[in-house]
Formats: structure tokens, C-alpha cells, sequence
């Protein structure tokens, strides 16, 4: 149990430990990228099946975007949709034997929730100045920007705990079960952590896009 | 329990690089091909439009010219049919003059024929009448008669004379 919740130091690089979750984050992106490269190396005007797929998640990521704050689709599309293959990916990553997901350590979803809680102030200024984006802050009354700061900082904790504990949670109940009957109960729960993993997923990615059109809108509407 | 570690560093680096990865690798060259293709689609549709206006303004100037045609066709129509009545006009004008022309032409020749067959006639009727007044004469006259016919004649003849000396005196 105290494995799952902080694995151990594998090597060091400089500083920085080299945990088990992060060899695993590192076999994600690979999967990710390598993936990726194989898709849109042959992009052709009329789509094959492949194409369709990946045309198909980024389109999807874009209306996402376009549907909360039209115009930004473009703009968001990176942090958004990597935000969105990289814990989806993480969370089935479960599902491999040996391997954890890099979402079920904290540090993971705490440095994803850090970048959020970043993105939003620097789209907010990019978009409509510093001004402008302090002036969220006092609005509707200046009494309420200290609310404002928690609100944020609580946000980002939240989003962080929330991605954590459910895959956490869910990686400590396949093992119990594994522990109590190895062979067939395990299974239902690996199958129904499918279905989680990609609404943990889904939930991160749609908050992440709802604080972010939230500050590019002006102050005041 | 729950800790933070380094590691927390280590995954925001990750996460950041993977942003870069992905919108090279993913993202790029995903909207690339997106944007393509609406292009296409949109140069397409701009082109179905285009050939549209050509063909809808093609058919404007064939109507255009047709109505033009048919209003030219119309006005020669008018024309012809004008001139052919100025034409029927002046011929019958003319037919009249000519006709006038002609009448009066056989009207004074048949005057003058008339004048012609009353002068014969007159000269003939003076023929036959002296002729008769001669043999007349020649049977009846006697040679008192003679003489008196004579003395009458001179009587006249110096009356006349007489008549005519007297007006060139007066004058």
C-alpha cells in the first residue's frame, strides 16, 4: 500500500528521483508520441480510417473549446488536448500488467493541476491584458478578491485530489481483489475502471476548459 | 502518507514537453490537414459558386439579346408595314395623277379632233354647197339676173369700200 502511495526511488537524475510513476509517465508519452507520429505521417485530403480517429479527438477537443469560449479553440488546444490523452492514457495505463498509473501518484496530478492553475492567469492576460484580467479579481466588489485567490488555490487542489484518489482508489481496490480472489473478481473492476479512467479524464479536461474560458472572459459578464 | 516529492518538478517538466511533443507530432499536422481541406472545400464551393454567377449572367445577356432581337424584329415589322402604306399611298396618288394626267390629255385631244371634224365637216358642207349653189345657178340664172347679181356684188363692194375710206378718214 505505502508502495502505491509513494514508489520508490528508482535513480536519481541530478536532483530530480526517477520514480516507478515516473518511468511510467515516460512509457505513456512515448506511446503518445510514437503513436502520433505513426498516425499523421501519411495526413490525406480524404481521411482513412486512422486519420478519422485522430481527426475525429481533435475536432471533438476544438468544439469542447468552441463551445465554451468560441474563438479560443485553437489557442487551447494543446494544453486541452494533451491534457486530455495524457490522463486518459494514464488512467489505462492501470490496465498493463506491471505497470501504475502515473494519475494514481499525486505528485502526477498535482503538477497537472499546477500547469492549470498557471494556464489560467497567463491565457487571461495573453487575451485581455494585465489590467483587464486583475480587474476579474475585484469584480463584482473588491471584498471578494480574497475569495477569488482561495477559490483558485482550492480548484487546483481539488483537481489534483479528485484525479488522484479515484484512480488511487481504484488501483487499491484491484489489488485488495487481487489479494482476496486473483483469478475472476479482479476482472469486473479492471473493466469498469476503463469506464472511470476515461470520465476522470473527461471531468479534468472539461474544469480545465471551464476556468480557462472563464478567464479570457471579460470583467463584468 | 500523501507526499510531495521531487518528483512533482520531474512531472511538470514531462507534462510540458509533452505539450511540445504532441503539437508537433499531433496536433500540426491534424489541423494542417483539417485546414486543407476545408480550404479545398471552400475553393470548391467557391468555384461551383463562381461557375454559378458566370452561367446565370450568360443566360441574363442570351435573354437580354433575345428581347433586343425580338424588339428589332418587331420595330422592321412596323417599319415595313409603314412604308408599305406611304408606299400604297403615294402609288394610288400617283396612279390618280397619271390618270388625270391621260384624261385630260384624251379630253383636249378629242377637243381638238372634234374642231378638227367640225372645220372638215364645215368646208365640206361649203363644198357640196357651192357645188349645188352652181348647178343651181347654172340651171336658174338667167342673164337679167346675172346683171343684177353683178350691180349687187359691185353695190356691196363699193359700200364696203365707201365704209372702210370713211372709218380711215375718221381715224
Amino acid at each position: 500500500m505505502e508502495e502505491l502511495l509513494n514508489p520508490h526511488v528508482i535513480f536519481w537524475i541530478w536532483v530530480l528521483p526517477v520514480t516507478k510513476t515516473v518511468i511510467a509517465t515516460w512509457l505513456v508519452m512515448a506511446f503518445l508520441v510514437v503513436g502520433s507520429i505513426l498516425l499523421t505521417r501519411k495526413m490525406t485530403l480524404v481521411p482513412g480510417r486512422l486519420q478519422n480517429v485522430v481527426e475525429l479527438f481533435v475536432e471533438a477537443i476544438l468544439n469542447l473549446i468552441e463551445g465554451m469560449s468560441p474563438g479560443y479553440g485553437r489557442q487551447f488546444l494543446p494544453l486541452v488536448g494533451t491534457l486530455a490523452l495524457f490522463i486518459g492514457t494514464s488512467n489505462l495505463a492501470n490496465l498493463v500488467p506491471g505497470l501504475q498509473a502515473p494519475t494514481g501518484n499525486f505528485n502526477t496530478t498535482l503538477a497537472l493541476a499546477l500547469i492549470v492553475f498557471f494556464a489560467v492567469p497567463y491565457y487571461g492576460i495573453r487575451n485581455q491584458g494585465l489590467r483587464n484580467y486583475l480587474k476579474t479579481y475585484i469584480s463584482p466588489s473588491p471584498i471578494l478578491a480574497p475569495f477569488h485567490i482561495i477559490g483558485e488555490i482550492t480548484r487546483t487542489l481539488s483537481l489534483a485530489l479528485r484525479l488522484f484518489g479515484n484512480i488511487l482508489g481504484e488501483e487499491i481496490i484491484i489489488a485488495i481483489l487481487f489479494m482476496l480472489a486473483p483469478l475472476f473478481l479482479p476482472v469486473p473492476m479492471m473493466l469498469f475502471s476503463i469506464f472511470t479512467g476515461i470520465i476522470q479524464a473527461y471531468i479534468f479536461t472539461i474544469l480545465t476548459v471551464v476556468y480557462l474560458s472563464a478567464s479570457v472572459e471579460k470583467a463584468g459578464h | 502518507m500523501l507526499q510531495v516529492d521531487r518528483s512533482l518538478i520531474f512531472q511538470i517538466i514531462n507534462f510540458i514537453v509533452l505539450v511540445f511533443l504532441l503539437v508537433r507530432f499531433l496536433f500540426k499536422p491534424v489541423l494542417r490537414a483539417l485546414d486543407r481541406r476545408s480550404q479545398k472545400i471552400r475553393s470548391e464551393l467557391e468555384e461551383i459558386e463562381k461557375t454559378r454567377e458566370e452561367l446565370r449572367k450568360l443566360k441574363e445577356k442570351y435573354e437580354e439579346e433575345e428581347r433586343s432581337i425580338q424588339q428589332r424584329y418587331k420595330e422592321a415589322l412596323e417599319r415595313a408595314n409603314q412604308e408599305a402604306l406611304q408606299m400604297k399611298a403615294t402609288i394610288i396618288e400617283e396612279a390618280y395623277q397619271e390618270a388625270e394626267k391621260i384624261k385630260r390629255e384624251y379630253e383636249t385631244r378629242a377637243q381638238k379632233e372634234i374642231e378638227r371634224l367640225h372645220k372638215e365637216l364645215r368646208e365640206e358642207i361649203a363644198e357640196i354647197a357651192i357645188a349645188i349653189a352652181g348647178k343651181i345657178l347654172q340651171e336658174h340664172i338667167t342673164p337679167q339676173i346675172q346683171e343684177r347679181l353683178i350691180d349687187e356684188l359691185l353695190d356691196a363692194a363699193l359700200n364696203r369700200i365707201e365704209s372702210r375710206l370713211s372709218i380711215a378718214h375718221e381715224k
